[in-house]
């Protein structure tokens, strides 16, 4: 296959999966999966074109070729090699478990009892980058999860956690979804005023991902579509830090190299509340690489995505009484404003649930009223948080 | 021993026009199969480039176990060509472009800091044959625009429009006329007050009614989540859920953005009343959802090669007798909300909460200021029960995502008056 272009890339992607479905408490589904996919980008003149298939043959470099004489994108080069940080993600024991393993967990879930559904899955990718300026990269990860959605009477909840090894107990999240929804079955409506508010590490994630890490993408900040442009250097959240760092050892979202073939590095975007950096993919980067260009799936431009954001705060200290699990359409926050209107979803005070509540604000104002962090570190998505306890902030009900 | 072997195609241009440049120009061209087996009750699933007996084999593998899954095994045999009026591969690139870039023309204008147009069509062609002799064929082009205006004023505020339909690129030609009013909006949007709060008199216009309608009740119908205990509307059917002029149907047949001759599992698609007078009809099934729950199949789609689920297509509310006029002065107080940047729903429950995209204050049934960054919440069945229901429906594309999958579809209904909860910074 020859590429007629002044400059190329092939990701490869191969994903071999397996997984378990659990619905109304009994075994479902086993599933095995084997995908591959390519994707090519090239660079004709300085601009840039992608196509993408199951492989990558001459009818689709032609394709690319074509497109990139009618596309604007510009794009001088693709990255050249680098010495890479190694970092753990790969645990060949998460490739021995095969489908009768599976079953085992499914049942075991299926055991907790008042399980609505279930979903417990493990991952083997494979990631390879090659490029015209001599990059040939390649790296192997696994993954492994859970999601459980438990019913009781008229309450719900859903717990879910993600790993690189299996290292925890699905059927201990399937318990924890159910305690959960038991205490929504008993919830109630409380007195709308300004409370201390604990919220989980799920919270935290909902919250973020869709309110505040948008806003560090330096494209949103070079198109108007972020604040955080104008707040560099400005004490903006208070004693928190946020750090993205994909090399922490089996980071769910760790890797020696973005999807693009660029060096995976720490970067630290808030330090002790002052804005200090953004974080980009190669397409809209300012001087300094940072390594945050992923693809969504293989037929993906690579876009700005974090890794694991590491939230940090000095004050540590106990949950507050109202609790907040998790968030009803957090999806709909506005990173552009900050401002977010929430539903709260398997909230507590005092352990008793929490009816048909809300909150709502901007995020900017909300984490710089964080008094301090209280119980264990997890990673949940992007984030690695413990709990965040914040003060004054309104719940209506 | 039930199988089924599915193979698909598929093929996506995307164009992006982003501040007046070409960025991000992408084709992508997939195939693959898929082979399901049902054995003992339980589903094995095999995902693989392999010839269809190896396919099935290694499917059959996967089947381990014992559950209590069975499949309303009718059998269908057709293929179906959508024929659009201006085929997409027949148009040249150029002619895309050109469109893409006299809608930008038309969304320049002072206090819009940002602007950005994608252009997306996308050819699917579907195969599916079972044990039982089932064999269908089809292939469905769609094609649409999503036109965004972010404006700064008082706040930095964005507004989005989309068209998008089963069909050929005379489909993306209709996003023209609402070019203009997009970055227009935007504009308004960015100097536009915060909301106020609490349960009030929403009139919802018919974009935000079919947001409401497949969000906080069509997830409600569907019948996975009816074996899952995961719906208020379990055990329902032939009960009063909603006040009696409601009318909700699920259209697939329908030529909108949700559209399927066939659906995943390779039954003929078909008209669905959900709800007729207020009274629950039927719920969505899937092959296997409709044996246990005594339906009809022929709701299971499914992204790509996933493994099919019960999912909605053109979900609709029925037209009412009330005009807008008569809605506002109805409502005398309240707010009236347009659009939707997406929303949640817990079928478990019946809580629902969404965010629309920009309101106005009714005061005294007169429609007053605008407001921003509002949202909606409440329980589905309550306001069901008190809703008054307009009289033109329309339909507005969205992307449906339900277990990691995402469809297309579309929502529909006219504006409607409920009492529900609004929140807003």
């Amino acid at each position: 296959m020859k590429i007629d272009a002044d400059h190329w890339e092939i990701y490869k992607e191969r994903v071999r999966s397996r997984v378990v479905v659990v619905e109304d408490s009994k075994l479902k589904v086993l599933s095995e999966k084997i995908e591959q996919g390519e994707a090519l980008r090239v660079i004709v003149d300085g601009r840039v074109a992608m196509v993408s298939g199951r492989r990558i043959d001459d009818n689709l470099v032609r394709q690319a070729i074509n497109l990139a004489k009618v596309s604007q994108n510009e794009l001088s080069e693709f990255p050249s090699p680098e010495k890479l940080d190694k970092v753990m993600i790969y645990d060949k024991r998460v490739e021995k478990l095969d489908a009768d393993a599976l079953k085992d967990v499914g049942e075991s879930i299926a055991g907790v009892g008042s399980i609505s559904s279930s979903q417990f899955s493990v991952e083997v990718i494979e990631r390879e980058i090659t490029n015209s300026e001599g990059v040939e990269y390649e790296e192997r990860e696994t993954s492994v999860s859970v999601f459980v959605e438990a019913v009781f009477k008229n309450g719900s909840a859903y717990e879910h956690h993600e790993s690189r090894k299996f290292d925890f107990s699905p059927e201990e999240y399937a318990e924890r979804a159910l305690n959960l929804a038991k205490i929504d079955s008993r919830a109630e409506k409380i007195e709308t005023k300004a409370y201390e508010v604990t919220l989980s590490p799920i919270a935290v994630d909902q919250l973020l991902s869709n309110a505040l890490y948008p806003a560090f993408y330096f494209e949103n900040i070079k198109r108007g579509r972020s604040m955080i442009g104008q707040l560099l250097g400005k004490d903006v959240f208070g004693e928190l830090t946020i750090t993205d760092d994909p090399l922490i050892h089996w980071g769910v979202n760790s890797c020696s190299f973005d999807d693009e073939g660029v060096r995976a590095r720490k970067t630290t975007l808030v330090e002790r509340g002052v804005v200090k950096a953004y974080i980009s993919d190669l397409n809209h980067s300012p001087d300094v690489l940072t390594g945050n260009g992923f693809r969504e799936n293989i037929a993906s431009y690579p876009s700005t995505n974090p890794t694991n954001i590491l939230l940090e705060h000095k004050e540590k200290g106990e949950r507050s009484e109202l609790y907040i699990h998790a968030f009803i359409g957090a999806h709909t926050s506005n990173f552009v404003s900050g401002e977010f209107s929430l539903k709260l979803m398997n909230a507590s005070i005092d352990g008793k649930g929490i009816k048909g509540a809300m909150i709502y604000g901007n995020v900017y104002e909300l984490l710089s009223k964080i008094s301090h962090f209280a119980g264990k570190e997890r990673q949940v998505g992007y984030t690695i948080s413990p709990e965040v306890v914040i003060g004054d902030v309104v719940v209506k009900c | 021993m039930y199988y089924e072997i599915r193979e698909m195609s598929s093929y996506t241009l995307q164009l992006n026009l982003e501040d007046g440049k070409f960025e991000k120009p992408k084709i992508s061209e997939h195939s693959g199969k898929s082979f399901r087996v049902l054995k003992d009750g339980v589903w094995g699933y095999f995902v693989g480039d392999m010839g269809d007996k190896e396919g099935i084999e290694r499917a059959k593998r996967q089947a381990i176990g014992k559950g209590d899954v069975k499949v309303d095994d009718r059998v269908f045999r057709g293929r179906f060509v959508f024929k659009p009026r201006m085929n997409l591969l027949d148009i040249d690139i150029e002619e895309k472009i050109g469109l893409i870039r006299e809608i930008d023309k038309l969304m320049r204008r002072d206090g819009v800091v940002s602007r950005r147009i994608t252009y997306i069509e996308a050819i699917r062609k579907v195969r599916i044959e079972n044990s039982n002799g089932g064999e269908i064929y089809y292939e469905v082009p769609r094609c649409g625009i999503i036109m965004q205006a972010f404006a700064k004023g008082k706040t930095l505020q964005f507004y989005s429009e989309r068209v998008a339909k089963v069909g050929g690129f005379e489909i993306a030609q209709k996003a023209i006329e609402k070019a203009e009013k997009t970055a227009e909006t935007a504009v308004k949007l960015s100097n536009a007050k915060a909301p106020p709060s609490g349960e009030m008199n929403v009139v919802m216009n018919p974009s935000l009614t079919g947001v409401f309608i497949h969000e906080a009740f069509g997830h409600g119908v569907e019948g996975d989540h009816v074996l899952q205990n995961f719906t208020v509307l379990k055990g329902k059917i032939g009960e009063k859920v909603a006040h009696e002029s409601v009318n909700v149907y699920d259209d697939p047949t329908i030529h909108e953005f949700g559209f399927f001759p066939f659906d995943d599992e390779g039954y003929r698609a078909e008209r669905k009343a959900v709800i007729e007078n207020g009274i629950l009809k039927t719920f969505l099934n899937s092959r296997e959802t409709a044996v246990k729950l005594d339906g009809n199949a022929g709701n299971a789609r499914s992204d790509g090669l996933e493994i099919p689920l019960v999912r909605m297509s053109n979900t609709y509310l029925s037209s009412g007798e009330f005009s807008l006029e008569e809605l506002l002065e109805i409502a005398k107080n309240g707010i009236l909300l347009f659009g939707s940047r997406g929303g949640e729903t817990n079928p478990a429950t019946g809580q629902f909460h969404f965010n629309a995209q920009f309101g106005y204050i009714i005061e005294r049934g007169e429609v007053k200021e605008m407001v921003r960054d509002v949202s909606l919440g409440g329980n589905t069945l309550e306001i069901l029960k008190d809703i008054k229901i307009g009289k033109d429906v329309s339909f507005d594309p969205g992307f449906c995502g339900k277990a990691g999958q995402i469809v297309p579809v579309a929502d529909g209904g006219p504006f409607a008056l409920v009492k529900a909860f609004v929140g807003g910074a």
